[in-house]
């Protein structure tokens, strides 16, 4: 028999218990493996923003650094060129410094500039000396002191930096103790910030130099004390922290780091040289990180903050954790319906074992049983036929009784035989054209007795002189009609009389069996072609007779292409019909044996 | 002289019954099983054949396979299968007739060999 869908999902569903709790716990594995992967990468997303931003501090203070080391090499090779000249210039000090063009490589080198040491004694005769070449040369701040400087040239020769020629910077602390330590250890020193004799009464901005010795001797002196006797001056850089660090930014930093905020300070003074303050969009994650940076001999304490967009940091594990998510329902799913396909092949196998074990017993018994009831039949058959002589009416009485009820035992031996093959859908048709007429007049004069016995009798009504042809198997047909009305006979009250009526309407032969016996409750109309496939109710109530007969009589006239119905009232009677297909084959019709 | 029936079954009280019912009229020998029917034909020959289907040592079927019919015997084979593969199957093997051993009453048995017999 073909299932429905519906059928077929109602059936699955019985199977799905256990595929679906295993297809949730992959599900729920999968879910959790998800999880924490996901996790895992938003965990690492983390560390490596983390990371790239002690890289990007990294970078950072290199580049600081490499710009500054540079500062060194430039101010020794100035020294040099000084030391080597019995006589400086401004044009000569100009053209150097134009030369090595590191004012136009760094912008924010404000100046390059040569410092003359000046003892207090060499004052007058060095003021007068440089106001022959530079006039109004003067050291400023003017007062008495020890030990002067004086800046002597400042290379670019612009008018800021002129406000700065002939400033004594020995004479501030910040500046004197970048000298004095350049001019005692021998190399480059650098300056906290500081304000500028330039920026005076112009800017706040603060400014860095960095110092670089020029003793008189062609040599270094060794000791401290001659270091300082044979001190002739300074190379000098002056520049603004600040635009090296947005220098810095322009030309080498990623974007990163222009979206990041950064304050750099001088360790030893606190003083903030450069700050930029970038404010994170909503949702960003924000890293931080310090470096201390040793620029020139001073320490820079650089705090880097990067922040990392929410999209960025949650797009990996967000992507994962869908796909998982997916991934996880599709393989759950899949194993759901893999699991289900198994448990429903497994149990059509074991149906189908079932069905089969079933008919062959069924098959086997039946025939064994056949066997010795056909003996029965030849003996019974033998004494009521006259083989071993007459019968005295009791006799005969009795021998009838033991015939008809082997002939009952026979017949529900038939009956369990072929409920079998209509069970295994095996009910094999040979069909011819038949007179339903005829075969149904055949099966009512062979019912005769039995009629009798019910003090009742068959009407028979169909059509006059036309014979109503079907398509059908005799063997079977006789079967259903013979059930139909041995039915009628027993649920009939004594002497109400059972009509059968046949007629044709269009396609449709309708055969329809009426009783007016006790009838059947509603409720009960459904049970009545309800298949006996449970063995035990089958046999127990076959044997009572309708049961079997009803659920074969169906099965044959759905193999047939029709259909039987019922009517009932209770205490009224019931009308059972049957419905085939007109006869199409249009043979030559051959009159039912 | 009375024809001669062999009847090839192998149920003891079916094999007596059709004795009874057949040896008023008839010629009857008895064999409960295709082997020894073969061994009945072998030293006889008989007007007509009674043949089950079911049964030990070698099934009716088999017989038919191994029956050498010289003389065109009718073999009726009696028997409670009935599909219509083993009718087709066993007409094809040389049976005349098939007749349902449960629906046949001792009166039809004689007049489905009467019959035999005459059309033969």
């Amino acid at each position: 028999m073909k299932k429905t869908v519906q059928e077929l999902i109602k059936e699955g569903s019985r199977f799905m218990k256990v595929p679906m709790i295993v297809g949730s716990l992959v599900i729920a594995a999968g879910v959790l493996a998800t999880y924490f992967f996901a996790d895992f990468l938003a965990t690492r997303s983390a560390e490596d923003f983390q990371q790239s931003t002690e890289e990007q501090i990294t970078i950072f203070a290199r580049n600081i650094e490499a710009r500054t080391t540079e500062f060194e090499q430039i101010l020794l090779l100035l020294a040099a060129f000084t030391r080597s000249m019995p006589e400086i210039t401004q044009s000569g000090w100009s053209d150097y410094v134009a030369q090595s063009q590191v004012v136009e490589r760094h912008e924010f080198i404000l100046g390059i500039g040569y410092v003359d040491a000046v003892r207090a004694d060499q004052l007058a005769q060095y003021e007068q000396d440089r106001q022959a070449r530079q006039p109004g040369f003067r050291i400023t701040p003017e007062g008495n002191r020890e030990f002067y400087t004086a800046i002597r040239f400042l290379q670019p020769n612009n008018e800021v930096n002129q406000r700065a020629i002939g400033y004594d910077m020995f004479s501030e602390s910040a500046r004197r103790q970048a000298m004095s330590k350049a001019r005692d250890e021998a190399k480059a020193s650098m300056t906290t910030p500081v304000k500028l004799i330039q920026d005076e009464g112009v800017t706040d901005r603060m400014g860095v130099l960095v110092y670089y010795p020029v003793y008189a001797s062609n040599s270094v002196p060794v000791s401290v004390e001659d270091r300082r006797a044979q001190l002739r001056g300074f190379t000098y850089i002056v520049f603004r922290p600040d635009d090296l660090i947005a220098d810095i930014e322009e030309t080498d930093s990623s974007e990163q780091l222009q979206s990041s905020s950064f304050v750099v300070t001088d360790t030893s003074t606190g003083l903030i040289m450069a700050n930029q303050v970038a404010t994170p969009a909503p949702r960003e994650t924000q890293y931080d990180a310090t470096r201390q940076s040793t620029i020139i001999d001073k320490q820079w304490s650089i705090a880097l903050s990067s922040y990392q967009p929410a999209l960025q940091r949650y797009t990996a594990p967000g992507v994962t954790f869908l796909l998982g998510i997916v991934a996880s329902f599709a393989m759950g799913g899949f194993v759901t319906y893999l699991m289900t396909r198994r448990l429903i092949r497994l149990d059509e196998q074991h149906q189908t074992e079932l069905q089969r074990t079933k008919d062959e017993l069924l098959a086997l018994t039946s025939h064994q049983l056949r066997t010795p009831a056909s003996g029965v039949k030849q003996y019974i058959g033998m004494l009521l036929q006259g083989f071993v002589g007459a019968l005295t009416p009791e006799q005969e009485a009795i021998a009838k009784k033991a015939f008809a009820a082997n002939e009952r035992q026979l017949e529900t031996i038939n009956q369990l035989l072929h409920v079998a093959k209509a069970d295994a859908d095996q009910l094999v048709l040979q069909k011819e054209s038949l007179d339903l007429t005829t075969l149904t007049e055949q099966i009512i004069d062979s019912m005769h007795d039995d009629a009798e016995d019910h003090e009742t009798e068959f009407i028979l009504k169909s059509p006059k002189r036309k014979p109503v042809m079907i398509y059908a198997d005799e063997r079977y047909m006789r079967m259903v009609v013979e059930n139909l009305l041995s039915n009628a006979l027993k649920y009939s009250e004594t002497g109400k009389p059972v009509t059968v009526t046949i007629c044709e309407r269009k396609e449709i032969v309708l055969l329809s069996v009426r009783d007016r016996g006790v009838g059947i409750e509603e409720a009960d109309i459904d049970k009545l072609f309800k298949k006996f496939t449970r063995i035990p109710n089958a046999l127990s109530k076959s044997v009572g007779g309708s049961g079997l007969g009803l659920f074969l009589a169906q099965q044959i006239m759905v193999a047939h292409g029709g259909d039987i119905e019922v009517d009932s009232k209770p205490g009224r009677g019931s009308i059972f019909t049957l419905t085939l297909p007109v006869d199409t084959t249009k043979s030559v019709t051959k009159e039912a044996v | 002289m009375k024809k001669r029936i062999l009847v090839i079954e192998d149920d003891q009280a079916l094999n007596d019954a059709f004795r009874l019912i057949l040896s008023k009229d008839y010629e009857v020998d008895t064999a409960f099983d295709g082997k020894e029917a073969l061994d009945q034909t072998d030293k006889s020959t008989y007007d007509v054949i009674l043949l089950d289907l079911l049964m030990p040592v070698m099934d009716g079927k088999a017989f038919l396979r191994a029956f050498d019919n010289k003389h065109n015997t009718p073999i009726i084979v009696f028997s409670n299968l009935d599909a219509k593969s083993d009718i087709e199957e066993v007409s094809q093997l040389g049976a005349s007739r098939y007749m349902l051993k449960s629906w046949a009453s001792p009166k039809e048995l004689l007049r489905l060999i009467e019959d035999t017999l005459s059309e033969a």
